[in-house]
């Protein structure tokens, strides 16, 4: 929003006196973004880093002086008060303390005494701009205003009362992130704010309430019903696992369960906001599905016992599987060491992403993109851009084949934020600058910047775009196969049709560019439709009068066919001229999908390729068979076949991960591993930025970090007597050695880490906390996973803030997350500390040293061959689940699946009255094997070669994936009560779940039963001793 | 909403979806309020209009109205909501035949307002938010009518009664009481 707060751009600064002393502001910004970035004292409730000023709470006044010998002065509301050089004003004086003072004194009139039971308490803006006004003394008798709270579903808690009427909510909800079912209502001493009524809040960005409230009426439902006070909280600097773009967040936990995420603010990716699936996604990490024992290593009671891992019975067992020869497969939601530890331990001719072909040819060509187009962070895509003198922002968006709001939900709310950039504009040419936020709304009303969709489903921006069109993902190439050829017309001969005269006669123009097009193209058979044309000839027009467009696609219709497109239109559209500079952002599948590209060469194993080998080999000779080591994998995206027949082949299964799945069930041998809340590495989000997530605690053993398992494995089983690390520092000196730049790079941001608290100051309990297990004081390091290398599990060490990557935002006086500005360069600008800038570098060498381009597509069809065979009258399946189960580690979550409405199968009308197929009807849909049933919806809007389906047993990896309509069939009568029972069981199991999960966390807080002590005495007492929080 | 609202029972809220505005609204009331949005800048601006009108067919706005005014206008019924619920003048709960606004601002309070209220309550037995049986009266407090130079004040279905004594008042709700038995 604060478009030139950015540290990169110029920083003309201009000097304002505070109580007579000289302090340098920024001019872009107003007049209490001033006073903050000086690190100054001043209350505020309505003004928000991110969102401007609209001056509606009052609560940061301040007295502005005429000049040096003017005495009086008089208020004005800071955050209103643009800044002027020699500006001269006045915070401690009498007059605007005591305004602020009584302003918090008129909303202490409603608010209720109710700090000892509000989840606020201890990190609650209004307490602490209470404290800092002075206001210490009730004076008001009469009886406060109440409310009714509503149900808004199962994330966000309501409690109206507190409500200080600030109106951050409403203009974070409806204006910033673009929600319809939250609103303001009423007026006077009676504003409300919530829903029409009761219901599910629907923007997937609900959970920011929780942040943005400056007191406790929004609050994290699920951390109030398992709560500690923030002080209490032992955190750490994590970075989100469920989607590609990274956010980072700060994990809180105490009693050896995880409490909450919260936002971590980072400049460049997430600012000030998470999605909610990174924010109530980390239940996952507390599910009764976590694995907790190791399975198949001849287990002993020992080795059963929760707390217990004996490491020499397990190396003999393990080492009985030394002579087998073993093919590693990565994951991509495992961090970056652990995926480099597989391949070094298996060597890279063993070494599989668990990809199919088709994914490696996908995989290959987001690497490619990814080599030659730069990807912007999220800050970058919003704010302006300077080069040299000129100012640049996005000026037009083009969304093609990625549903951002279900794959990237916080890359949706900055596209939000990028379409307001004509708004900002417009208000900007008469003077209103953009911290003014609601004069600018009102000014620019519905300017939008351009937006053009050209999606397999529908969605939000498919609605709000100037165009859209909802294609089969064949459609969608071939319209991008055209505009390439369009422009490349249109910039060679520089003819641009003006848009009126297009918009009168699109067919007659769109045909005959098409043509140009096309003949060249004789694989493109399917000509365009009317609307079609209409719509490419709209977008290439907008494309050549934009000077920054901004492409955004992804990774999740699985079409390499559609990347290699996108990157001939990226090349048509960089050759146009100097001024005029496209952007392209790919949204990768999971949190480390970029890191994996790294790993990608000609040598890695497709998913066939395995099957191939293991085949192969157990033919040969059933002796020497091929053993598979699989790291963090559901491979959900397999067909059943292929998995039996990678059981079958395969002679030892070693499966690692954190929660139960179809692998861990066939697998030999399961190690359980920590979750990302209990261990350390980097992921490598979107745009290959290394990033660091760190343990909020450690895992109850044998859960243990998956690089440590594979350290085990190395050692015992794999006898690379060179590999003994005991911590993932070790690791990453290790590979430092060797001179791989990651690990350079990543060890000399880490040192920042040293001797950083992980608890607040003010813990309680230190001692005291664990003693019913032991009287010691727990240590503050482990012998094995962290030492004094990182963060420290101990409220003794260095302050949160002295490293970059803060466990916790607190600052004297400054208890909420809004104390980050106390460490910012200035306020909504980086960091003080910057350590976490790492990208890494991709390279395409060993592809394409002396490959032609016209070459890639034979040769990758040489490597993983993946023709996908497609009949007339095929139906593609589309993935149409919502964002909260659009990720596999969160979509177990009891709260995501009771905010899921049911299965659906939705069709174009011609296809369902084809089959007789109508809205409500019950189908049966087979898909490999599996029965799956679904409500039927009918779209006109939508293709008729398309089926898109919100199923809730069809994983995510399975996308556009081809189907016929005799897969479809109506369900019987007892097949539709089947479908209901499973809807039904699926809610119920959920509640109980979700019931379940608390009680037993809430039993772990307790003190355990002496006689379970005596129990646990038995085993190994120094075990026993190292664990605080078993 | 608040608690100045009745409960909403679950199983009678009625959907969004369940409504369709052109049958639910008047041929009169949709000309109106198209009426209204031709001469607005954006859709959205009629609001207020389109609730007037509703509310002058109908006597107040109940959640079907908000719901099909809100998809006439092609916004969120949340947002159509705060601006009904701004105004005091748009009832959204069912209000009586006479809604008599009484003022309760400073200078009707130093001029004798408690009395006057008093005489209301008592005369048609109701306090500020209740409706009598027969439908008749709705009692409503107001923040200022803008009479403080002719104070006590109260406002009835528009019109504006003055300098209101214990025995004009009675006399002004004996007469609609009268027009009232006449209107049945």
């Amino acid at each position: 929003m604060s478009d030139d707060v950015n540290g990169k751009t110029q920083n003309i600064k201009i000097t304002i006196y505070v109580d007579d002393v000289p302090y340098q502001v920024s001019p872009d910004n107003n007049l209490l973004a001033g006073v903050l970035s000086n690190k100054l004292k001043l209350p505020y409730f309505c003004w928000h880093p991110s969102m401007g000023s609209v001056g509606a709470c009052r609560q940061c006044a301040v007295t502005q002086y005429m000049d040096e010998n003017d005495t009086r002065g008089r208020l004005v509301m800071s955050c209103m008060t643009p800044v002027v050089d020699g500006m001269r004003i006045g915070l401690t004086d009498k007059a605007s303390a005591k305004f602020r003072e009584q302003v918090i004194a008129a909303m202490m009139t409603n608010h209720p005494h109710d700090c000892p039971v509000c989840a606020e308490g201890g990190e609650c803006h209004l307490q602490d701009m209470t404290v800092m006004t002075g206001h210490s003394a009730r004076q008001y008798r009469g009886e406060k205003r109440t409310f009714t709270n509503q149900y808004l579903g199962e994330l966000v808690g309501h409690e109206m009362n507190r409500c200080i009427t600030c109106y951050r909510c409403v203009r974070f909800y409806k204006d910033y992130a673009g929600g319809k079912d939250f609103d303001v209502f009423g007026s006077r001493n009676q504003v409300y704010f919530g829903r029409q009524k009761d219901g599910v809040l629907e923007s997937a960005f609900s959970g920011n309430l929780v942040e943005v409230c400056p007191t406790g009426v929004f609050t994290n439902k699920l951390f109030s019903a398992h709560y500690t006070r923030k002080w209490d909280l032992q955190s750490a600097p994590s970075v989100c696992a469920h989607c590609s773009i990274g956010c980072n967040t700060s994990i809180g936990e105490r009693y050896g369960s995880v409490r909450r995420v919260m936002n971590r603010y980072n400049h460049e990716l997430n600012g000030y906001f998470l999605c909610d699936r990174g924010r109530f996604g980390i239940g996952f990490v507390n599910s009764m599905a976590r694995i907790r024992t190791i399975k198949g290593v001849n287990s002993t009671v020992d080795e059963l016992s929760v707390g217990l891992f004996n490491e020499k019975k397990f190396a003999k067992e393990i080492n009985k599987h030394s002579s087998e020869s073993f093919i590693g497969i990565g994951s991509s939601r495992a961090s970056f060491e652990a995926n480099r530890l597989v391949k070094y331990l298996v060597g890279r001719e063993n070494f599989s992403l668990g990809y199919t072909n088709q994914e490696m040819q996908l995989a290959l060509r987001h690497k490619q993109l990814l080599v030659q187009y730069p990807q912007q962070s999220l800050t970058g895509m919003e704010h302006r851009v300077h080069q040299g003198s000129e100012a640049k922002e996005h000026d037009l968006v083009v969304l093609i084949g990625e549903n951002i709001e279900q794959t990237a939900p916080r890359l949706a709310l900055t596209i939000k934020q990028v379409l307001r950039n004509s708004a900002r504009e417009k208000a900007d040419s008469i003077g209103v600058k953009h911290w003014q936020d609601s004069a600018v709304r009102t000014y620019a009303g519905n300017t939008t910047t351009p937006l053009f969709s050209l999606q397999a489903q529908q969605s939000e921006f498919v609605q709000q775009a100037n165009g859209a069109l909802v294609l089969s993902v064949q459609q969608i190439i071939t319209c991008v196969e055209h505009l390439t050829q369009m422009l490349k017309a249109e910039f060679i001969s520089h003819i641009v049709v003006p848009l009126k005269t297009q918009q009168s006669n699109p067919e007659s123009n769109a045909t005959e560019r098409a043509n140009q097009g096309c003949s060249s193209q004789e694989s493109v058979g399917k000509d365009l439709s009317d609307q079609e044309s209409e719509f490419l000839l709209l977008l290439a027009n907008a494309l050549s009068q934009a000077k920054m467009p901004l492409i955004v696609t992804g990774l999740s219709l699985k079409s390499p066919k559609l990347l290699s497109a996108i990157d001939n239109l990226m090349a048509c559209l960089s050759q146009k001229s100097h001024v005029f500079s496209p952007e392209l952002t790919v949204v990768a599948p999971e949190c480390n999908s970029v890191g994996n590209l790294h790993f990608l060469d000609e040598h890695n194993l497709s998913i066939e390729q395995i099957i191939k080998r293991c085949s192969a080999s157990s033919a040969e000779n059933k002796a020497a068979s091929t053993s598979l080591l699989i790291l963090e994998q559901d491979l959900a995206q397999l067909s059943h076949q292929q998995l039996q027949q990678l059981r079958q082949h395969c002679k030892t299964m070693i499966v690692l991960d954190h929660t139960k799945n179809k692998l861990t069930k066939m697998a030999d041998i399961v190690l359980p591993v920590a979750a990302v809340s209990e261990s350390n590495g980097h992921f490598v989000n979107y745009q290959g930025r290394l990033q660091r997530f760190s343990s909020a605690h450690i895992a109850v053993k044998p859960i243990m970090e998956n690089w440590y398992w594979l350290g085990l494995l190395a050692k015992h089983l794999f006898v690379h007597q060179e590999v003994n690390f005991s911590s993932l520092t070790q690791l990453q000196s290790f590979f430092a050695e060797d001179g791989e730049p990651w690990a350079l790079q990543v060890l000399t941001c880490q040192q920042y880490n040293r001797h950083v608290a992980r608890q607040t100051h003010r813990a309680s309990g230190r001692t005291a906390m664990t003693a019913n297990q032991s009287v010691h004081e727990c240590k503050t390091f482990l012998e094995n996973g962290n030492n004094q290398e990182d963060f420290r599990y101990s409220m003794e060490g260095d302050n949160a803030n002295s490293s970059p990557n803060m466990p916790y935002a607190w600052a004297p006086a400054w208890n909420s997350n809004q104390s980050i500005f106390q460490y910012q360069q200035e306020v909504n600008g980086e960091l003080n500390h910057q350590g976490n800038e790492n990208l890494l570098n991709l390279s395409l060498s060993v592809f394409f040293d002396d490959t032609k381009e016209e070459n890639v597509d034979e040769k990758l069809e040489k490597l993983w061959p993946c023709k996908v065979f497609k009949r007339d009258g095929d139906l593609t399946l589309i993935q149409n689940i919502p964002w909260f189960l659009a990720e596999q580690q969160t979509r177990n979550l009891p709260e995501f699946i009771l905010m899921f409405v049911g299965n659906s199968i939705e069709m174009s009308t011609e296809l369902a009255t084809q089959n007789g197929h109508c809205s409500g009807d019950v189908l049966k849909l087979v898909i490999d094997g599996q029965q799956l049933f679904g409500k039927v919806k009918v779209n006109e809007k939508q293709p008729r070669t398309v089926v898109l389906v919100s199923l809730f047993d069809l994983p995510m990896s399975i996308n556009n994936v081809v189907i016929t309509a005799k897969n479809m069939s109506k369900a019987t009568t007892e097949e539709v009560t089947e479908f209901q029972q499973i809807e039904h069981n699926r809610k119920q199991t959920a509640q109980q779940e979700k019931a379940d999960i608390l009680t037993r966390l809430k039993k772990q807080d307790q003190i355990v039963p002496i006689s379970f002590i005596i129990d646990e005495s038995k085993a190994d007492a120094s075990e026993a001793e190292g664990k605080p929080n078993a | 909403m608040n608690n100045n609202n009745t409960e909403i029972i679950p199983s009678m809220m009625i959907t969004d979806e369940e409504i369709d505005f052109r049958q639910y609204l008047s041929s009169e009331e949709l000309s109106v309020i198209e009426h209204e949005v031709s001469i607005m800048e954006t859709r959205e601006a009629a609001g207020i209009e389109a609730l007037k009108v509703v509310q002058k067919h109908r006597g107040w706005i109940s959640d079907n109205s908000l719901i099909a005014i809100a998809q006439c206008l092609q916004i969120s019924s949340a947002q159509l909501e705060g601006v009904a619920t701004f105004y005091n003048l748009i009832y959204r709960q069912k209000v009586g035949h006479y809604v008599i606004h009484l003022c309760d601002s400073i200078s009707c309070h130093l001029t004798g307002y408690d009395e006057i209220l008093k005489v209301i309550q008592t005369y048609l037995g109701i306090g500020y938010g209740q409706t009598t049986p027969d439908g008749e009266f709705t009692l409503l407090s107001n923040v200022c009518l803008g009479s403080c130079d002719k104070s006590p004040a109260m406002m009835i279905n528009g019109q504006h009664y003055h300098s209101l004594t214990n025995e004009s008042v009675v006399s002004i709700l004996n007469g609609l009481s009268q027009n009232a038995g006449e209107n049945v």
